[in-house]
């Protein structure tokens, strides 16, 4: 049976000290997962005793949230079982800063901002979001979250070297390393990229850096439809250029952030060039050419300061907390096949009450759209999981998929956030093993883990 | 077991000409390029689906024959000997390239296609793509290999390693299921499921289709051979290279030992004094080529470089890359055999494992000869031996596993890019305690609960026997 809030915080206290255990109105308040709240929130101070919270509750049978910033909670259907949230706010040491290795070590609570703050002053950085991040190393991990750059840096799974977990009954343990060629052993890393926790706490975490580019200019380009855009962002990626981004935006959402004009059915290309001063320019002369080609009808370099505030706005874009009037969806696709999701998503579907906006990144080949809700529609949910259900059909031909992430909560609790995967079998088989008890965040991952 | 009744079952599954099983036949299966050999083998299978696949692992499974999937057998660590006999299932005639999607910068293969094969194929289209990974064996080794091993090359520095170039895997799992993972589109839901099964040595399943990332040419090549005094030069101007900003597409570092054995076999003409050598193959845009080579001949000067050689284009470098290429040919004139370690440090650790290596050299009297994957940390310590001279290949095991203890003592790994296999299991307890190799394991007994598909490989022996008690 589980224990009383009092008991438990009594026992959480005796574990970790007073100051860092709450069971107060506002704190818990301040973890709710849409709205169901923890017991307990609890804050250790080390990885051990993040196992042995984890070691209680594996004993107890509660259910334990993981919380690092706090960025991304929205993800997934609200937990089935939520007594205590586990917070990484005091796991927040760089551990290992080793600049001629170009490699980090931090703990899992460590704002990506800070390790920018950090890696700059030596011109390297963490390419998995923007100077400004507030989202943790540990959130970023299991939320499988990749910065924007990624087609030039790597994403997480190119990026992570090494992890340090804590399994629910209590151990600690490290896979990975510092070095980028180590094939000893299952790469269990990988695991928890986009876990969401569900196999354990990361408390640690090795990443590789990149050096800073010695330039860097974001080229911004108007297209008077969504087709030709699409069509000078295909040509950009099929040239002779490494772009960092090339990433396509709706008017709707977006008109107002750019610095080119757009108009309702129109579409801007974001093509970020890193590199040296000569292949910048070349590259920049090359995209410019290509985009007017393609028929652009307002072109704008960007760089310095402007160029920062676009590169956040695009970051911020994928990964920003929930208007509780949106419905934000993640198409992935192969890249040849953007535009044919941006067609399925701008059938804007009744629920709709205006146009439905996306960022696209054309060269990874995944789109966020978020779909302003009718909240007076007849069964919103029985409709958003019909049209959810025709575009993962249509997306299935197409090598794609779709995933919720994030819905009001009378919403998401409704639909069927992640779809069908194959690899579903799989997880469950290593859930029942990392997790027999359920204990970590009970129902938020595929497959109901 | 009724063996007639076996090879007869096995030829209802893939066909009687698909059955080898004279005593020669099974014979030769029993070896990879490793020093060890495997136990005597029941038959040997040349599967062309995952459908035969499946159903031949279930048929194992219903009798509990262990089974090994293979390759071209190049693996140095023993991955894919049959150390318990049972059947081998040889993925040669898996050798299709499925598709090659260029609008997605992707190819889908089958595991038996050759690397050299694919990098061929994907030219021929006159497409300007590359898939990059290149094992030393690449000639003749597989993409089911790479996958298997998580394989490296020497142009991981820039480009990274087989995992970061697979983008999804279909694997038939130890029950017979069917089990396809990542695919055309990025970041699916859930786990990093791919990059898990990357590198699992066929202990988790048999991989039958992979999707690649393939890459652009670049439009630019130079590559340079420098020559220094002493290992640490080099090895600094590894550092210096990196900390101003390039990444060149590979640093490969050679000692003096090995400078004397290349010479002797191809006569490069090394002066004297050189104590080490170091290729840089810079690549890129045209633009900015020019000036990035200046900047690799500053930083060499900044560290006493001796010599200094350039040469612009893919072909016009073959030259400069003859003495890293002739490196393993040369240590086969010094002896019957070579053992080839696969050790791992942080980059700047590399000129203090060097030195280690050398200590332990003298220490075992052994030739041991150098070549190193700088840009990576990834070095491998070659050691001539004669498998037939009484004591060798116990003192040469002996020797190599000092040198894997001097790695993780300096922070790196027991293998870069060869894996575990046979060679390395005892090794594991080098990096992992025996909670994490518990945990570890897990992943194994969530697939193959009863050890059949490549049994005991990867883990301690002491943790396999006790498992088994």
């Amino acid at each position: 049976m589980t224990p009383s809030p009092t008991a438990l915080h009594s026992r959480l206290t005796a574990l970790l000290g007073a100051e860092n255990a709450w069971m107060d109105e506002p704190t818990t308040a301040g973890h709710a997962v849409a709205s169901r709240r923890p017991a307990v929130v609890a804050a250790p101070c080390a990885a051990e005793q993040v196992a042995a919270v984890l070691e209680l509750a594996s004993r107890e049978k509660l259910g334990v949230v993981p919380w690092g910033c706090g960025t991304q909670m929205h993800l997934g259907p609200p937990p089935a079982e939520y007594d205590v949230a586990l917070s990484l706010k005091h796991l927040t040491r760089v551990l290992d800063y080793d600049s001629a290795n170009l490699t980090l070590t931090a703990e899992a609570g460590v704002a990506l901002r800070e390790v920018y703050r950090l890696t700059l002053p030596g011109r390297q950085f963490l390419p998995l979001g923007y100077p400004g991040s507030e989202a943790s190393l540990g959130g970023l991990l299991v939320t499988n979250t990749s910065g924007v750059k990624r087609l030039r840096y790597g994403g997480m799974r190119d990026l992570l070297l090494g992890v340090r977990v804590a399994l629910p009954e209590g151990e600690l343990l490290r896979y990975g390393g510092r070095v980028v060629k180590n094939v000893a052993g299952y790469d269990l890393c990988k695991l928890y990229i986009g876990s969401l926790g569900a196999f354990g706490v990361v408390t640690e975490a090795t990443f590789r850096l990149a050096m800073l580019p010695e330039d860097e200019r974001l080229l911004a380009v108007a297209f008077p439809t969504v087709a030709q855009g699409m069509a000078a962002a295909t040509a950009v990626r099929s040239a002779a250029l490494l772009p960092s981004t090339v990433a396509l935006v709706s008017a709707a959402g977006w008109a107002d952030a750019l610095p080119v004009g757009l108009e309702a059915g129109q579409a801007a290309l974001l093509v970020h060039m890193d590199g040296s001063h000569e292949s910048v320019q070349r590259q920049l002369a090359e995209g410019e050419a290509i985009c007017t080609s393609h028929g652009a009808v307002q072109a704008a370099t960007l760089s310095g300061e402007e160029l920062l505030t676009m590169w956040e706005r695009q970051e911020v874009w994928r990964t920003s907390a929930p208007d509780p009037a949106l419905l934000q969806v993640r198409v992935g696709v192969p890249p040849s096949n953007v535009e044919t999701a941006l067609g399925l998503l701008d059938e804007a579907p009744r629920f709709c009450r205006e146009p439905v906006r996306w960022l696209a990144d054309a060269g990874i080949g995944s789109v966020t759209a978020r779909l302003p809700l009718d909240a007076q529609a007849d069964d919103l949910a029985a409709q958003v999981q019909a049209w959810l259900g025709s575009i993962r059909a249509r997306l299935d031909d197409r090598q794609g998929f779709a995933v919720v992430e994030s819905a009001p909560e009378t919403l998401i609790t409704q639909l069927d956030v992640w779809g069908a995967s194959s690899g579903a079998s799989l997880l469950k088989r290593y859930k029942s093993r990392f997790d027999p008890q359920g204990v970590l965040n009970l129902g938020r991952c595929v497959g109901g883990l | 077991m009724d063996s007639n009744a076996a090879l007869a079952d096995l030829e209802a599954i893939v066909g009687p000409q698909r059955v080898l099983r004279s005593r020669a036949e099974r014979a030769v299966y029993g070896y990879d390029a490793s020093v060890f050999r495997g136990a005597e083998l029941l038959a040997v299978v040349l599967p062309t689906t995952a459908e035969q696949i499946s159903r031949l692992v279930v048929w194992c499974r219903d009798r509990g024959v262990p089974y090994v999937a293979r390759g071209t057998g190049t693996g140095i660590s023993g991955g894919a000997i049959p150390t318990h006999g049972g059947v081998i299932i040889e993925l040669a005639l898996m050798n299709q390239v499925l598709e090659i999607d260029l609008a997605n910068r992707l190819a889908v293969v089958q595991p038996g296609v050759v690397n050299q094969d694919l990098k061929r194929r994907v030219q021929e289209h006159g497409y300007a793509y590359t898939y990059v990974p290149d094992p030393g064996s690449q000639v003749v080794s597989t993409i089911g290999g790479n996958v298997a091993t998580n394989a490296g090359g020497m142009h991981c520095l820039k480009y990274g390693i087989t995992g970061n170039h697979i983008l999804g895997l279909e694997m038939v799992l130890p029950d017979g299921d069917i089990v396809t993972v990542g695919g055309k589109a990025v970041d699916q839901p859930g786990a990093d499921l791919t990059g898990l099964l990357v590198g699992s040595e066929g202990t988790l399943g048999i991989v039958t289709k992979i999707i690649v990332r393939l890459l652009q040419m670049p439009e630019a090549v130079t590559t340079h051979l420098a020559l220094f005094k002493t290992v640490d030069d080099a090895a600094n101007t590894v550092s210096g290279i990196i900390s101003c900003g390039l990444l060149p597409a590979a640093m490969e570092l050679l000692d003096k030992s090995i400078m004397q054995a290349v010479d002797k076999a191809v006569h490069v003409g090394f002066p004297a004094e050189a104590g080490a050598a170091l290729i840089i193959e810079l690549d890129g845009f045209s633009d900015d080529m020019a000036r990035n080579a200046d900047r690799v001949a500053e930083i060499c000067k900044t560290y006493d470089v001796i010599a200094f050689e350039t040469e612009e284009g893919i072909e016009a470098g073959q030259r400069l890359w003859l003495c890293r290429r002739a490196a393993f040919g040369a240590m086969a004139r010094l002896d019957t055999d070579v053992y080839i370690v696969d050790g791992c440090v942080p980059r700047t650790q590399l000129p203090e494992a060097l030195r280690r290596v050398t200590a332990i050299a003298e220490r075992y009297d052994l030739p041991i000869v150098n070549v190193a994957h700088a840009g990576d940390g990834n070095l491998h310590p070659s050691i001539p031996f004669n498998r037939r001279r009484a004591g060798d290949i116990e003192r040469v095991l002996e020797a190599g596993r000092e040198i894997l203890e001097a790695c993780v003592e300096l922070g790196g790994s027991i293998t870069g890019e060869h894996g575990v296999g046979m060679e390395k299991q005892n090794e594991m307890t080098l990096m992992f305690s025996p909670i994490e190799l518990q945990v570890m394991r897990r992943i194994k007994l969530a697939h193959d609960p009863d050890d059949l598909c490549n049994p005991k490989k990867i883990f301690p022996l002491s943790m396999l026997s006790e498992a088994v008690s």
